[in-house]
C-alpha cells in the first residue's frame, strides 16, 4: 500500500470532519480508517490537539491585538454575550469555558466565577521592572526618555531628569534621589550607571553591594548613606555613614568610610575631603513633595469647582463628600435632576492627593449605585481609577443594571483590556451587544498607580475611543448607532437583569480605588479629553 | 442536608477539580466529536452533569476518570440528538477512541507548546490568516468574502498550513512522542 496518498486523503478528511464539510461518503471513509488502525488514531488525536493549539493561540493573538472583531455572526458583527464569555473564557484555559454562556448559571456556586486569571496557564506572569518612582518634586523629564509615573515600575534604560528631584527605589532595597539636570542608566534591580547629575543614596544593610557606576569608576556600597556629585569639574563621592568601596580602572580599591569624600578624575591618589552634607541637602524631600501634592490639590479644587458648571456636564461625583459619608452628591451644576448616588460597601481612602478622598472597592458587595436619567445619542464618561488586581474575568468601572437596548457596560477585561459595551436588546432570547475592546492598558506595572480613563461615544462620527490618561489609546466603527440610556448604574459592581430568575449574581466587582466620575452629554474631542486628564 | 459552608467548600473543591480537568476534557471530546464547537457545547452539559452529582464523587478517585465518563455518556446524548443534522461515529469507535485518547492526552500540552513555537515560523499574512479562521469558528465563505478572495483558493492555501504547523508539531515533538 502507498503509504503517503493514504495519508493524503486522511489528512483531507480530517480537515473536512472537523470544519463540518465532510460528505457521508467520506465519513464512513474516516470511520473505516479510525476503526481500522491504531496508528491513525493517534494521528487524528495529534491533529485534534493541533485544532485545539490553534484556535486557543487565536483567541489569545486577538485578544492580545484586539484588531479583529470578535465575531463576524450577525448581518451588523454583534455577538451574543454568550459568545463574548465564551471567547474570552478560553483565554484562562482552566476555565470551564461554556459556563460563561446565558441561562446555565443558576444554580451554581458563585464562587465558580472566581476562577483566576491564570488558574489554568502554566506560564507565569513576568516584569522587566527592576525599580520604582516613589515620589519627587516638580519632577520635568526629557521627551526623549519618557516621563515616568509617580509609583511606576522602572525597567533598565535610561532615565533624563531635565530639572526637580526623583526619588527611585531599587527592589533590592536601596533608595537613590536624583537631581536635575540628571541621566541615569537602570541596569538592574542593584545597579545604575550615572552619566550626569547629583546623587544620594541610602543602602539598608539588605542592600547591601548596590552598585553606582560612573565612568570614573565604580561605587559598591556596603551598608550606608553617600552622596555622588558628577556635575563638579572634578566628580566627587562623599561619604556618609558606614563604608564604600570605589572601583577605579588601574588602580587599587579604595575604601572611604563615614565623613571622607574623594574626587573622581585622580584614580588612586588618596585625596581625600570632608564629606559635605550640605551639597546633598536636595534629597531632603518631604517638604516639597508635601507642598507639591498641596498644590496641585488646590489646583484641582479650582478647576473642578469651574468645570462643574459646563453647559454638557450631566454628571460628576468628586468624592469630596467626606469620610464616613453613604452617598455621593453630583456636583454637575446642569445635571441637577440626578440623585445622589448611594454607597453600598465600599471604604474611603485617600485619593490622588492629601485632602483628597476617593472610595477603595475591595469585597464582592462593594458598589455606588445611582440613576441617570435620559437618552444620549453620545457622551463622554471619564474617571480616575487605580486598579489593584485582575483576578476576575470582568470586572466593572460603570454598568447599567440588566442588558437592555442602549445599556452601557463599561468594563476592565481579565486581560488587562477596556471594554466598551452598548446593548442592542434582547433577541430573540439572548442579549445582543456591540463591544469595543481597547488593547491591554493594566498590565501589573499599572498596578496601584492612578490612572485617567475614557470612553468616547460619538455618533456623529460613528466611532467609540477609548482614552488613557488622556491619550487616545484606540478607535473603533460603531456599526449599528443607538440611543444610550444608561438608567440605573452601578460603579464597581453589576446587578444582572432585575427580571430574571437568577439567584446568582455573576461577579463582577471592580478591585480598587475610584475617584472623580463625570458623564458629559457629547463626544468630546481628544484635545478636551487631554485636558480632563490634567 | 449539607449546611452552607459545606456546600461552599464542595463548590470550592468542585471549581478547583474542574479547573484542572477543564484542558483534558475538552481534548478527549474533541476527538470524539471531531470538532471544538460541539466539544465545548458538550463540555458545558458535563459541567454542569457532574456539579449536580459531585456529592456522589468518591474522593479516592481520579476525578478525570470520573468526569470523562459523564462527559463519554454526554457526547453520546449529544449524537443522539443531532443524529439529524450531523454526522456521526459509530458507538464501537467512540468506545475506541475514547478508550486510547485518555493516555495520549499526556501529550496534549506537549502539543499546544509546541503548536505555539510552529505558529511563530510562519509570516505576518499566514498568522493573521490562521487567527481569523479560527476566530470566526472557521467560517471560511464569510472569511473570503470579507477578503475578496476566491473561498476555495482561500481554503486550500488554510489546509496547506495547517498541514506546515502539523507537520512542524510533529517534527519538534519527535517521533517518540506520539505514541
Amino acid at each position: 500500500m502507498n503509504k503517503n496518498p493514504d495519508s493524503k486523503e486522511m489528512y483531507r478528511l480530517f480537515l473536512a470532519k472537523a470544519d463540518g464539510t465532510i460528505s457521508d461518503e467520506e465519513h464512513e471513509r474516516l470511520s473505516q480508517m479510525l476503526h481500522g488502525s491504531a496508528s491513525n488514531r493517534s494521528s487524528w488525536f495529534a491533529f485534534q490537539d493541533a485544532e485545539g493549539a490553534l484556535l486557543a493561540w487565536a483567541q489569545r493573538e486577538t485578544l492580545a491585538n484586539h484588531a479583529a472583531p470578535l465575531s463576524s455572526k450577525g448581518a451588523l458583527g454583534e455577538h451574543t454575550r454568550g459568545g463574548i464569555w465564551r471567547f474570552s473564557a478560553a483565554l484562562a484555559a482552566g476555565i470551564a469555558i461554556s459556563f460563561f454562556a446565558w441561562g446555565v448559571w443558576a444554580g451554581l456556586p458563585m464562587r465558580f466565577f472566581h476562577g483566576g486569571t491564570n488558574a489554568g496557564t502554566n506560564v507565569e506572569s513576568t516584569t522587566p521592572s527592576v525599580a520604582v518612582l516613589s515620589r519627587g518634586v516638580d519632577m520635568k523629564w526629557s521627551q526623549t526618555t519618557g516621563s515616568p509615573a509617580v509609583n511606576a515600575p522602572l525597567s533598565p534604560g535610561l532615565l533624563h531628569l531635565e530639572s526637580g528631584v526623583a526619588e527611585i527605589e531599587f527592589f533590592q532595597g536601596a533608595r537613590l534621589c536624583i537631581e536635575g539636570p540628571a541621566e541615569i542608566e537602570l541596569i538592574s534591580a542593584g545597579e545604575a550607571f550615572c552619566r550626569s547629575g547629583r546623587f544620594r543614596a541610602h543602602v539598608p544593610p539588605q542592600a547591601r553591594g548596590f552598585r553606582l557606576r560612573t565612568s570614573k569608576g565604580d561605587i559598591v556600597d556596603l551598608g550606608t548613606d553617600f552622596g555622588l556629585d558628577l556635575n563638579q569639574s572634578s566628580p566627587e563621592v562623599h561619604v556618609f555613614k558606614g563604608e564604600v568601596e570605589l572601583h577605579q580602572p588601574k588602580v587599587q580599591m579604595q575604601t572611604l568610610t563615614g565623613g571622607v569624600a574623594a574626587a573622581l578624575n585622580q584614580p588612586g591618589v588618596a585625596r581625600t575631603l570632608a564629606a559635605n552634607v550640605a551639597n546633598f541637602a536636595f534629597s531632603d524631600l518631604d517638604a516639597g513633595v508635601n507642598a507639591s501634592q498641596r498644590h496641585s490639590f488646590e489646583k484641582w479644587q479650582v478647576s473642578s469647582a469651574e468645570g462643574s458648571k459646563s453647559a454638557d456636564l450631566r454628571l460628576r461625583l468628586d468624592f469630596q463628600d467626606g469620610s464616613g459619608a453613604r452617598s455621593l452628591r453630583n456636583t454637575a451644576l446642569h445635571g441637577q435632576d440626578i440623585a445622589p448616588a448611594s454607597i453600598v460597601g465600599c471604604s474611603w481612602t485617600e485619593g490622588r492627593w492629601p485632602g483628597k478622598h476617593a472610595l477603595q472597592f475591595k469585597s464582592l458587595s462593594d458598589r455606588v449605585r445611582l440613576r441617570v436619567p435620559g437618552e444620549y445619542r453620545q457622551f463622554t464618561v471619564a474617571c480616575w481609577v487605580q486598579l489593584h488586581g485582575l483576578n476576575i474575568r470582568q470586572g466593572s468601572i460603570c454598568m447599567s443594571e440588566g442588558v437592555d437596548q442602549g445599556y452601557v457596560h463599561w468594563q476592565v477585561l481579565h486581560d488587562g483590556s477596556l471594554c466598551l459595551g452598548i446593548g442592542h436588546g434582547v433577541k430573540p432570547n439572548l442579549p445582543v451587544w456591540e463591544d469595543f475592546i481597547s488593547p491591554v492598558v493594566f498590565t501589573p506595572e499599572r498596578f496601584g498607580q492612578w490612572v485617567h480613563l475614557a470612553i468616547v461615544y460619538d455618533s456623529a462620527a460613528c466611532e467609540v475611543r477609548h482614552y488613557v490618561d488622556g491619550k487616545r489609546i484606540s478607535r473603533h466603527t460603531i456599526k449599528l448607532p443607538v440611543v444610550l440610556t444608561p438608567g440605573l448604574l452601578e460603579l464597581g459592581n453589576w446587578n444582572s437583569p432585575p427580571k430574571t430568575e437568577y439567584r446568582q449574581q455573576p461577579v463582577r466587582n471592580f478591585i480598587g480605588c475610584m475617584d472623580e466620575f463625570s458623564i458629559f452629554s457629547r463626544a468630546m474631542t481628544d484635545g478636551e479629553v487631554r485636558a480632563l486628564a490634567q | 442536608m449539607p449546611n452552607s459552608a459545606e456546600n461552599s467548600a464542595a463548590s470550592e473543591q468542585f471549581i478547583t477539580l474542574l479547573n484542572a480537568t477543564h484542558g483534558r476534557l475538552l481534548g478527549f471530546l474533541r476527538t470524539l466529536l471531531g470538532n471544538n464547537a460541539d466539544a465545548e457545547d458538550v463540555l458545558q452539559r458535563t459541567s454542569l452533569a457532574i456539579w449536580r452529582k459531585f456529592s456522589e464523587f468518591d474522593q479516592g478517585r481520579d476525578f478525570f476518570a470520573w468526569a470523562s465518563s459523564f462527559a463519554f455518556y454526554e457526547a453520546k446524548n449529544f449524537q443522539r440528538i443531532t443524529a439529524r443534522s450531523r454526522l456521526h461515529f459509530d458507538d464501537a469507535l467512540m468506545e475506541r477512541l475514547a478508550e486510547e485518547r485518555v493516555p495520549d492526552l499526556d501529550n496534549q500540552d506537549a502539543r499546544f507548546a509546541a503548536m505555539d513555537q510552529c505558529i511563530e515560523e510562519l509570516d505576518v499574512s499566514g498568522r493573521e490568516l490562521v487567527r481569523e479562521f479560527y476566530i470566526n469558528n472557521t467560517d471560511v465563505a464569510s472569511l473570503a468574502e470579507r477578503l475578496g478572495r476566491a473561498p476555495q483558493t482561500l481554503y486550500n492555501r488554510l489546509n496547506t498550513l495547517r498541514r506546515l504547523l502539523g507537520e512542524c508539531v510533529k517534527r519538534r515533538l519527535g517521533p517518540d512522542s506520539l505514541t
